[in-house]
């Protein structure tokens, strides 16, 4: 695991990853600075359970990702089934450059994922 | 019943039906009784009632009553009618005589119906609701020209009459005057601006044609009242309504198949959305996403929120926060929406 968490960190404008339980737990990270992430992971968890609950109003099949971004900086959770794969963005950079190695990274987790 | 109702019906039972497959809820079946009952079909509220008593012998299920009192067994009509004949010699207004009305209409005396409707015409003229009864009585006379005449003076009385648009919407679809019928549907979509203004007056500001300043009420409550119906705003060229105007210039992107448009307190002031979605309903998860991510936002160390995005297997969702309103635009399946959501965010700036 730690290996995908390594590749993604590869990139330019990538700050950090990690991977985390749907209900909010830590499972591995992987971050350049002092970053909370067992709280970011917790904080992410608040938003998700509103996610479970807005999804079917919206009819836009299965939850596949979603992001938040701010003034300072960008995160996206990409759905690996029962785990959550978390990436750290500087607003600098564009996504589309690495998006689809991002998403492959993803179904690599889903792929090692075993509870 | 009309079909507004009977829809509105029909989404609930389908809603609740589906809850109680999934886990059965004594709350529901004592919900799901009287909407059977109310669309006619006894025989499946009973065997639910028994279906309810079955799985939960605790709950006196024979105790539901009737949505409404006069659809249930035993109700006194006459009294009724008597009860709201008293009041109305005391505190006259045109919902009373609709009530009135109403009671005639279920109970089958059209006639009856029509007199009561047509007294209350002359006694408030600029009022919608009688009009409304009128048209009812048409439709069930089958007189449909007499029901879109009188549905389209309601429409011009209270141009956020629903279920004057839909009934005049069936009358054109059935002249094939599909046009007009688009249109129609188009103004039940969009609100226009002013759309609370021009709600029927209260039952305590309509003057009685019987009062002594009568005449003088009555002409500065039809100013307020008078808007222009959606027939007319329809048939004109469209002007620039502000919001309105904005979901229009976002849904000429391809990709953006229904925009959600509510102020901070997640009041929704404007949608243009798909017809299977439920616009209280992505209000309400539209809040309740952007609430959320604003919040955790600062806790994840991304400083101020400007916007979030959420991708499903066949579409998008993009909330986007502006300075006075919160955007929701609904995506095409084929956009991924991490390509587009920062050009559509500068987008949305400039737009508020």
């Amino acid at each position: 695991m730690q290996e995908i968490l390594t590749s993604i960190n590869s990139f330019r404008g990538i700050r950090g990853s990690m991977v985390m339980s749907k209900d909010g737990f830590l499972i591995v990270a992987d971050v350049r600075d002092r970053t909370d992430v067992e709280a970011i992971a917790a904080y992410a968890s608040a938003i998700i359970v509103e996610i479970n609950r807005a999804w079917p109003k919206l009819n836009i099949g299965e939850f596949r990702m979603f992001s938040v971004t701010g003034d300072e900086g960008r995160i996206v959770f990409f759905n690996t089934g029962r785990a959550i794969l978390v990436v750290f963005l500087d607003l600098t950079v564009k996504m589309t450059i690495f998006e689809d190695e991002l998403r492959s990274a993803a179904r690599d987790v889903e792929r090692r994922i075993k509870f | 019943m009309n079909y507004l109702r009977r829809f509105y019906l029909e989404r609930e039972i389908r809603k609740l039906e589906e809850r109680i497959k999934e886990s059965p809820d004594p709350n529901d079946f004592i919900r799901l009784v009287p909407l059977y009952a109310e669309m006619g079909e006894t025989g499946k509220a009973d065997s639910l009632k028994a279906k309810g008593k079955e799985l939960f012998p605790a709950v006196d299920f024979s105790r539901i009553v009737y949505e409404k009192p006069e659809s249930g067994p035993g109700f006194n009509t006459g009294k009724e009618v008597q009860d709201i004949k008293l009041e109305l010699t005391d505190h006259p207004n045109p919902w009373l005589y609709g009530k009135l009305a109403r009671l005639h209409l279920n109970g089958g005396e059209l006639d009856q119906a029509e007199e009561v409707a047509r007294g209350a015409q002359k006694l408030y003229p600029t009022h919608p609701y009688p009009y409304i009864i009128m048209a009812e009585v048409a439709v069930l006379r089958n007189d449909r020209v007499a029901a879109a005449t009188n549905f389209d003076q309601a429409i011009k009385l209270d141009s956020q009459s629903a279920i004057s648009i839909v009934h005049l919407c069936e009358y054109y679809q059935e002249v094939k005057d599909f046009d007009r019928t688009r249109k129609l549907l188009e103004s039940l979509l969009i609100p226009q601006k002013g759309a609370f203004a021009a709600a029927p007056p209260a039952p305590g500001q309509i003057p009685s044609s019987r009062s002594s300043d009568a005449q003088s009420m009555s002409s500065s409550v039809r100013e307020s009242v008078r808007v222009k119906a959606p027939m007319d705003e329809a048939m004109t060229p469209e002007k620039s309504t502000g919001l309105t105007d904005i979901v229009a210039r976002l849904r000429t992107q391809k990709f953006i198949q229904g925009v959600i448009i509510s102020d901070h307190d997640g009041q929704v002031q404007v949608a243009d959305l798909p017809y299977s979605l439920d616009q209280g309903d992505v209000g309400k998860a539209m809040s309740n996403l952007y609430l959320s991510a604003m919040t955790q936002a600062k806790q994840m160390t991304l400083g101020s929120y400007l916007y979030n995005a959420f991708e499903g297997e066949s579409g998008g969702f993009l909330i986007v926060q502006t300075p006075t309103y919160v955007v929701g635009l609904l995506f095409d399946k084929r956009r991924r929406l991490d390509q587009d959501q920062e050009e559509i965010f500068e987008f949305c700036r400039q737009l508020f």
